[in-house]
C-alpha cells in the first residue's frame, strides 16, 4: 500500500465547556484517541450524528485545529509544523457546509481563483487553474456570474472548484449538503466521485446522510469521538439496529431489505439499491 | 379553521424587469385537522403558497379566505391571523433573540395581546409539548445544541395556540436522529391537538410515512392532490417534474411490472414489507 | 429586494468602462478638485461640457444618472437658497424681507452647478465601474499609505467582503422579518420608541448571523490558504493599456484648459 494521504494516531482533541458565567463546567472530549489512515485515491465517507466529533476530526486534516499531543500526518507532513501549513491546507482542500458563508469572491471566476492568489501562483498560471477547475466543474457559462445567483448545489460546486483550483491531492468535504435540496444534494455528490475516479483526488466526505455514503471505498462510523463502526458500505449498511441506536439511519430500500430478511424472506446481507432488491426478489 | 385560496396568483416585483410568476392560478381548500404534506422542488413555489395563508404575502390575482373571510380586507386583523395559522420558517432558530428560552417563547403569545398570566402559561405549555426539559427554560437559546434551539422555536409558535400549523422543511440540517424525533413531535401535536398540519418537505419517504394528503407544486401551480397512495402512483408524472417516489414504492412498482402480484401503491416500508412477504413467504 | 445590486453600476462596452480604475478613480477626484478652484461662468461652461461628453461616451441612459442625482436635491436646493438671500452686493430684486443681489444669483447658480457636477462626476465612475474593481483601484491607490502603517490590503479586503454580504445579510434581514411577523411582530406600530424597540427581535438575530457568518468566512479564507496580502498574486492584476494612457493624456488637455480659464478671467 503506498503512503497514507491522511494518518491520525490517537487523535484527541478536548475542550472546557463553560457555564453563562464562564466557569468552566466540565471537559468534553470531542475526538477521542483516533487512529486512521486513509490511502491514496481513496473515497471515504466520515458518518455520524451531529455532535459525534466528526467536523473537529475534519478540521484537523486541514490545520485549522492542531492536536497537543496526539498527531495528525497531511501527505506526510505533521500538522504540527505551524511551518508547513500553507502546504498542508494546498495538499487536502476543504469545503465547508454552509456554501453562501465560504464564497468570497463577488464573481464565480474571481472566487476561485481566491486560493491560487493566497498562494502565490502567476497572473498566467492561475487563469489556467480556474479555467481548468471550472471546466471539471462544469461552471464555465457561470464563470462572470454574482455566486449569489446560483443554486445552492451550483455554489458548492463553486466552493469545490475554489479548492481544485488549488491543485490539491485530497478534498475533505464537511457536510456539503447538508443546507441543500435532493438535487442539490446529488449534484455534489456526483461531482466528488466524478473527482475522485477521474481525477484521483482522494475524497474524505463528512456527512450525516448514510445514503451519500454508499458508493463510497470506505465508512467510519463516528461516535463520541470514537470509531463506533469501520468497513464497506455493504458491512455497515448490514448493521441496521447498530445504526439507529447511533441516530442515524439506512435508505429506505435497504430498510426494507433488513425487515424481509428478518421475516425470513431469502435475500444478501446488505442490500444498497432498489435495482439490486428487485434482482434479488425477482429470479 | 377552513383555508380557501381562489385563484390565487403571485407576482414578486411586478411592472418592473425583475418581475417573477411565482403563483399562478392556485386554488386549494385546507380543512380541518389533517396532515398535509407540500412537495416540489426548489423555485416551485412551495414557500410563496405557505406565505399566503398567513396573510404575510398578498395575492396578485385572487383570494384567500379564512373561515369565510378575505383576509386581504383592510379590516381583516391579519395580527390574529397569524396566532391561528402558525408558519415555522427553515431554520426557525435563526429566529430566536431573548435573553432565555422562556421569554423568547413567550414573545408570540405577548404580541397577540394576551395577560401576562395567559403568556406564560402557554409558553410552558408549549415548552412541555416539545418536549424539553425544564432546566433549560432559563437557560440562553443561543447555548443549546441544534436540535434544542429548533424545539424552542417551534415551540415559539405553538404557544400562540395556532389552529394550522405549517412548518417548512422542520428536519432541515438536523440528523437522522433529530429529523425522526421533530417529526414524530409534530405527528403526535396533530393527533392530540386535532390541528391541521402542513408540511414542507424534499423527503419522499416522510411524507409517506406522516401525510394523509399529498399537495405537489410544480413551476408555481398544484399539479396533484390526494392520498399518499394516489399521489404516488403517478411516479412517472412526479419523475417528469423532477420528483421521485418512495424508494419502498419503486421497489413495489417494478417487482409489479416483473409480474409478482404486489400492490404497487404501498408507500412506506413497512406496507411494502407485508406485501412482499405476502408473495414470496407461502 | 431579490435583485439588490450595489453600487448602482451599469453594464455597457463603452470605452468608459473598459479603462483602468485607476485612470477613473485619478480623474474623478481631479475633477472634483479642480471645480472647487472654478470661479467664473466660462470654468464652468467647460466642466460641464466635459462632463456631458463623458456621460455621452459611457452610453449609460441619462435617467439613471438623474436618479442619481434626486438625492443630492434638497442639499442642492438649501446651498441654492443660502446664497442666494444671504450674499451682500448690488441689489437685484427687492421684495419684503429679502433680498436677491447679483453676486448673491452668481454664486447660487455656480454652487448649484458645482455639487450637480460633483455628483455627476462621481455618478459616472460608480456606474461605468464595478464595486470590485473600484475596491482593486483604491488599494492600489492607497498603496502610499502603508507607509503610515495604514493596513490597506485589509481595507480593501474588509470592503470587496462587505460588499459580497450586503445582498446576503440583506435577504436575511427579510426573511427573519417575516419570520417575528409570522409571530405576531409589528414593525410599523406605534411611536418612535415603540418602534425601536420593536427592531429588537430583528436586529438580535441578524447581529448573530453575523458573527457566525464571519467566523465561518474566516475558516474558509484560512482553509484557502489566506495570509493576509504579502506574497498575493491576481487573477486580473491592474495593468495599464495604452487607451488608459490616452485617457490620461486626454483629461491632462482638459486640466490644463481649465487652468488657464480659471486663470484668464
Amino acid at each position: 500500500m503506498a503512503e497514507a494521504i491522511v494518518k491520525t494516531e490517537n487523535l484527541t482533541y478536548e475542550y472546557i465547556r463553560r457555564d453563562a458565567e464562564g466557569n468552566p463546567e466540565g471537559v468534553t472530549t470531542a475526538v477521542d484517541h483516533l487512529s486512521l489512515d486513509i490511502a491514496p485515491g481513496s473515497f471515504v465517507a466520515v458518518v455520524g450524528r451531529n455532535g459525534s466529533g466528526k467536523s473537529t476530526f475534519a478540521r484537523h486534516l486541514n490545520a485549522l485545529l492542531v492536536p497537543e499531543e496526539s498527531a495528525v500526518w497531511i501527505d506526510g507532513m505533521d500538522t504540527r509544523d505551524s511551518d508547513k501549513h500553507l502546504d498542508i491546507r494546498m495538499a487536502a482542500g476543504m469545503v465547508f457546509q454552509n456554501p453562501d458563508n465560504q464564497i468570497i469572491g463577488q464573481v464565480v471566476e474571481e472566487d476561485v481563483a481566491f486560493g491560487p492568489e493566497n498562494m502565490g501562483v502567476p497572473t498566467e498560471e492561475i487563469r489556467l487553474r480556474v479555467d481548468e477547475a471550472l471546466e471539471l466543474l462544469k461552471l464555465t457559462d457561470k464563470r462572470l456570474d454574482s455566486p449569489n445567483r446560483l443554486s445552492g448545489g451550483q455554489k458548492q460546486r463553486v466552493s469545490i472548484a475554489g479548492v481544485l483550483a488549488m491543485r490539491p491531492r485530497c478534498i475533505i468535504l464537511d457536510e456539503p449538503t447538508a443546507m441543500l435540496d435532493p438535487q442539490g444534494r446529488a449534484e455534489v455528490i456526483r461531482t466528488a466521485h466524478r473527482l475522485n475516479r477521474e481525477e484521483g483526488i482522494t475524497v474524505i466526505l463528512i456527512t450525516h446522510h448514510m445514503e451519500e455514503a454508499v458508493d463510497a471505498d470506505c465508512i467510519y462510523v463516528l461516535d463520541k469521538g470514537k470509531i463506533a463502526m469501520q468497513g464497506t458500505p455493504r458491512e455497515v449498511f448490514a448493521r441496521v439496529e447498530e445504526l439507529k441506536a447511533l441516530r442515524l439511519s439506512v435508505p429506505q430500500v435497504t430498510y426494507l431489505a433488513w425487515l424481509l430478511r428478518r421475516r425470513g424472506v431469502a435475500l444478501p446481507e446488505a442490500v444498497l439499491t432498489v435495482e439490486e432488491l428487485v434482482n434479488a426478489l425477482v429470479v | 379553521m377552513k383555508l380557501i385560496l381562489d385563484h390565487v396568483t403571485h407576482i414578486y416585483d411586478p411592472h418592473t424587469p425583475h418581475a417573477r410568476t411565482a403563483l399562478r392560478d392556485v386554488s386549494l381548500q385546507i380543512g380541518e385537522g389533517s396532515f398535509i404534506g407540500l412537495i416540489g422542488h426548489t423555485g416551485s413555489g412551495k414557500s410563496t403558497l405557505i406565505q399566503h395563508l398567513n396573510g404575510l404575502l398578498k395575492p396578485t390575482e385572487g383570494s384567500v379566505y379564512a373561515d369565510g373571510k378575505d383576509i386581504a380586507d383592510a379590516e381583516y386583523n391579519r395580527r390574529a391571523l397569524r396566532g391561528r395559522v402558525g408558519l415555522v420558517f427553515q431554520y426557525p432558530e435563526h429566529q430566536l433573540f431573548e435573553a432565555d428560552v422562556f421569554k423568547d417563547v413567550c414573545f408570540g403569545p405577548k404580541n397577540l395581546g394576551l395577560t401576562q398570566k395567559e403568556t406564560e402559561l402557554r409558553a410552558y405549555e408549549a415548552l412541555q409539548q416539545v418536549g424539553l426539559e425544564p432546566e433549560v427554560y432559563d437557560q440562553s437559546p443561543f447555548d443549546l445544541s441544534g436540535g434544542q434551539k429548533r424545539r424552542v422555536a417551534i415551540a415559539g409558535v405553538l404557544a400562540m395556540r395556532p389552529e394550522v400549523l405549517i412548518l417548512d422543511e422542520p428536519t432541515a440540517g438536523l440528523d437522522p436522529g433529530g429529523s425522526r424525533e421533530i417529526l414524530s413531535l409534530i405527528a403526535s401535536l396533530q393527533k392530540e391537538r386535532g390541528m391541521t398540519v402542513i408540511l414542507v418537505s424534499h423527503s419522499m419517504e416522510d411524507v409517506a410515512a406522516y401525510a394523509d394528503r399529498i399537495i405537489v407544486m410544480n413551476g408555481g401551480g398544484v399539479t396533484m392532490d390526494g392520498t399518499p397512495a394516489e399521489v404516488f402512483a403517478q411516479a412517472d408524472a412526479l419523475k417528469e417534474i423532477g420528483l421521485s417516489v418512495p424508494a419502498a414504492t419503486e421497489v413495489c412498482r417494478r417487482l409489479y411490472a416483473a409480474g409478482i402480484p404486489v400492490r404497487p401503491d404501498v408507500t412506506t416500508a413497512e406496507e411494502a414489507c407485508e406485501e412482499i412477504c405476502g408473495c414470496f413467504l407461502r | 429586494m431579490r435583485g439588490i445590486t450595489i453600487g448602482q453600476y451599469y453594464q455597457a462596452d463603452s470605452p468608459l468602462h473598459l479603462l483602468d480604475p485607476r485612470v477613473k478613480l485619478l480623474c474623478t477626484l481631479a475633477y472634483i478638485i479642480i471645480l472647487f478652484f472654478a470661479d467664473n461662468p466660462y470654468a464652468y461652461g467647460l466642466a460641464t461640457i466635459f462632463a456631458f461628453a463623458m456621460v455621452m461616451i459611457s452610453t449609460v441612459p441619462v435617467r439613471m444618472i438623474l436618479r442619481g442625482m434626486r438625492a443630492v436635491l434638497f442639499l442642492a436646493l438649501i446651498t441654492v437658497l443660502f446664497n442666494l438671500f444671504l450674499t451682500p452686493g448690488d441689489v437685484l430684486v427687492e421684495f419684503w424681507i429679502f433680498t436677491i443681489t447679483r453676486q448673491g444669483a452668481q454664486t447660487a447658480a455656480m454652487m448649484a452647478l458645482r455639487l450637480f457636477l460633483l455628483v455627476l462626476a462621481s455618478s459616472v465612475m460608480t456606474l461605468t465601474t464595478t464595486p470590485n474593481k473600484l475596491t482593486d483601484a483604491l488599494e492600489r491607490g492607497m498603496r502610499p499609505l502603508k507607509i503610515f502603517r495604514v493596513p490597506v490590503h485589509e481595507i480593501a479586503m474588509m470592503m470587496s467582503i462587505a460588499l459580497r454580504f450586503i445582498p446576503i445579510l440583506s435577504e436575511e434581514t427579510e426573511k427573519i422579518m417575516n419570520a417575528q411577523m409570522a409571530r405576531g411582530a409589528a414593525f410599523d406600530e406605534g411611536n418612535v420608541l415603540k418602534r425601536a424597540k420593536s427592531l429588537i427581535p430583528l436586529l438580535v438575530p441578524l447581529f448573530v448571523s453575523s458573527f457566525r457568518r464571519a467566523g465561518d468566512l474566516a475558516l474558509a479564507m484560512e482553509a484557502r490558504c489566506y495570509h493576509g496580502g504579502k506574497g498575493r498574486t491576481r487573477l486580473h492584476p491592474l495593468r495599464y493599456a495604452t487607451r488608459d494612457v490616452i485617457a490620461y493624456l486626454v483629461f491632462a488637455a482638459f486640466l490644463a484648459g481649465m487652468i488657464v480659464v480659471i486663470r484668464l478671467f
